[in-house]
């Protein structure tokens, strides 16, 4: 985010190693109010970007301000902030409900504050019925729902949640994804990392993404794919002839000089379509409505192809982690 | 003039304050667990279970058990070599290696971490939660063995020596506690030093004065009321003021627990899988 003055979480060149191993470089950025999405394949440093920001580890170099305070202090942080880890296990032998009271406890409520706020953050999350239940025999989507009762019963204005969505079956991730949208809708800033893209996309304000430890682009999902200039955009159009429009593309120049296509990929069925990259969509579309014009093709509809977050991770990720 | 305004703490005060009480509860609580207390209670009630053996092989058997247990140094060999050595020292083992090791283990630290009370504070909740229970317990089993040693013997109250048993048991609990405690924060594998500390508390009674005091038993020896009867080898220490026995106790115990807080509150979460 450009306007530093509203960043919840600001890091400065965070480099995070374990020993030799590099867990996150020189990861600059800030993050504001609503929903950032941390996207990367396992072992790109979201967790390890995630508890940094917690303090659950320090950084090798840089520096972390969250809620303008070190992240080690945690008399002024933790009230504020709420952090579901990915790690699954719990104290052995706690139910649902005595976990989430007694971390209402260790905030410094009463225990009447405690048990009500804890009521209300059960129903939040759709676990009133199971409380009462060991967390040994939780499934993991119940485990998911009870740590995020746990952080949503004392009203922190940042939550990170590392792999929210995990475990949970459609349902429940439409509904999670509701809530989460309905906490950014109260002000609040919500750092989620995920594999579950489409679900991100609907939700999110602004995607991160990690690779090998590293920021690959950061932004709004079009401002991140624009960022990457060598990345031709791809854009889907079903016509009557595509190996004619494809030919016509590949041959034709932009005025600069540049091929008015750089790749192209035709479709015979369901429908006749042309799947194709240009770096020069001004220059190829004005091309394609002569051709239109000439009666050369017929044009039934033109679709950007890749103006989706699957799209954008696969630019930037890797396309064998794209689900 | 305006009135002042009232004294005391602040809400957010009294917040601060209720939680680190509640970490203390939370501490104890989870000591009190059957599995992590039963272990304990065991070994706690160990030299009272000696005394009953012998009292009833006595009874049974006739007056060279019951001289046994009315010998003049019978107790302090049971209370040095059952209480102190055995019990007091395995179980402050068993409680306080696990207290920071297990959460770690248990991939449950951060739970802690993600609370607004300061680490120290955590550290030393566990500390102090860790002690408490220790010295209820374990005074408990030197009470026990005393009355019970005393019935054998069909002996009134020793107000002084019971006194000083239950002192010496709750200095050994704070000293041993804080070793393990430090060694629990410290290593990621506390089960050698732990052996190590064991073996060297242990032959101290063979080595010369000077290393003798590089110990925590040394200065427990130190305070028995009826003095520890000397073994056959090994060196015979000076004898040693009891308040300054006490002061090199609490001294002891006070720097190894501020060593293991501080490691403590040092703690990363890097359970080993982070992605």
């Amino acid at each position: 985010m450009s306007n530093g003055l509203d960043a919840m979480v600001r890091l400065e060149a965070v480099s995070r190693f374990y020993g030799d191993v590099l867990g996150v470089n020189r990861i600059s950025l800030e993050i504001g109010p609503g929903i950032t999405s941390l996207i990367g394949p396992n072992g790109s440093g979201k967790s390890t970007l995630m508890n940094l920001i917690a303090g659950l580890i320090q950084p090798t170099s840089g520096s972390i301000r969250v809620l303008g305070v070190a992240p080690r202090d945690s008399e002024t942080l933790f009230p504020q902030l709420g952090f579901c880890t990915q790690y699954e296990a719990f104290p052995a032998g706690a139910n649902g409900y005595g976990w989430v009271r007694q971390n209402l406890l260790l905030h410094g409520y009463s225990r009447a504050d405690s048990e009500a706020m804890t009521e209300a953050a059960l129903a939040r999350v759709g676990m009133t019925a199971l409380a009462r239940r060991k967390l040994d025999g939780y499934s993991k989507g119940m485990r998911q729902r009870i740590r995020l009762a746990q952080i949503l019963a004392y009203h922190p204005r940042l939550l990170i949640l590392d792999e929210p969505l995990n475990g949970l079956d459609p349902l429940a991730r439409a509904e999670m994804a509701a809530l989460f949208r309905s906490l950014a809708g109260e002000g609040k800033t919500l750092i989620i990392s995920s594999h579950i893209l489409h679900e991100v996309e609907a939700m999110t304000d602004r995607i991160i993404l990690l690779r090998h430890g590293y920021m690959a682009g950061e932004g709004g999902m079009a401002t991140v794919r624009d960022s990457i200039a060598e990345q031709a955009p791809q854009w889907l159009i079903r016509c009557s002839r595509p190996a004619r429009l494809a030919a016509m593309g590949l041959e034709g120049l932009s005025p600069e000089g540049r091929p008015l296509l750089q790749q192209a990929q035709i479709f015979a069925r369901p429908e006749p379509a042309l799947l194709l990259r240009t770096q020069a969509p001004a220059a190829f579309f004005q091309a394609l409505n002569q051709w239109i014009a000439q009666g050369e093709i017929e044009v039934e509809t033109i679709t950007p192809a890749d103006d989706d977050l699957n799209a954008v991770y696969r630019y930037l990720i890797g396309s064998e982690e794209a689900i | 003039m305006s009135a002042s305004p009232a004294a005391g703490p602040s809400p957010a005060e009294r917040s601060v304050t209720r939680g680190r009480r509640a970490w203390y509860v939370y501490q104890l609580r989870r000591g009190l667990r059957p599995w992590q207390a039963a272990p304990l209670l065991l070994l706690a009630l160990l030299p009272a279970l000696v005394i009953l053996v012998l009292a009833w092989a006595g009874r049974i058997h006739g007056r060279g058990a019951a001289a046994f247990v009315s010998s003049p140094g019978f107790y302090a060999r049971l209370f040095d070599g059952l209480l102190l050595h055995t019990a007091v020292f395995f179980g402050c083992a068993w409680l306080f290696l696990q207290m920071i090791r297990g959460e770690l283990t248990g991939r449950i630290l951060h739970f802690a971490w993600l609370t607004p009370i300061r680490r120290s504070w955590l550290g030393w909740g566990k500390y102090f939660a860790g002690a408490t229970l220790a010295l209820a317990i374990f005074n408990c089993g030197t009470l026990l063995s005393r009355l019970l040693l005393l019935r054998a013997r069909h002996a009134g109250l020793d107000g002084h020596a019971l006194a000083s048993y239950l002192g010496i048991t709750s200095l050994a609990c704070l000293g041993y506690g804080a070793a393990f405690f430090y060694m629990g924060a410290r290593f990621r594998q506390p089960l050698f030093p732990a052996l190590a500390f064991l073996g060297w508390e242990q032959i101290n009674f063979l080595l010369p004065p000077w290393l003798q005091r590089v110990s925590i038993i040394y200065y427990l020896h130190a305070l028995h009321p009826g003095g520890i009867p000397a073994h056959a080898w090994g060196f015979v220490p000076p004898p040693m003021r009891a308040v300054t026995a006490v002061f090199w106790l609490f001294g002891i115990s006070g720097g190894l627990a501020w060593l293991g807080v501080r490691r403590f509150a040092r703690l990363e979460v890097n359970y080993g899988n982070e992605d």
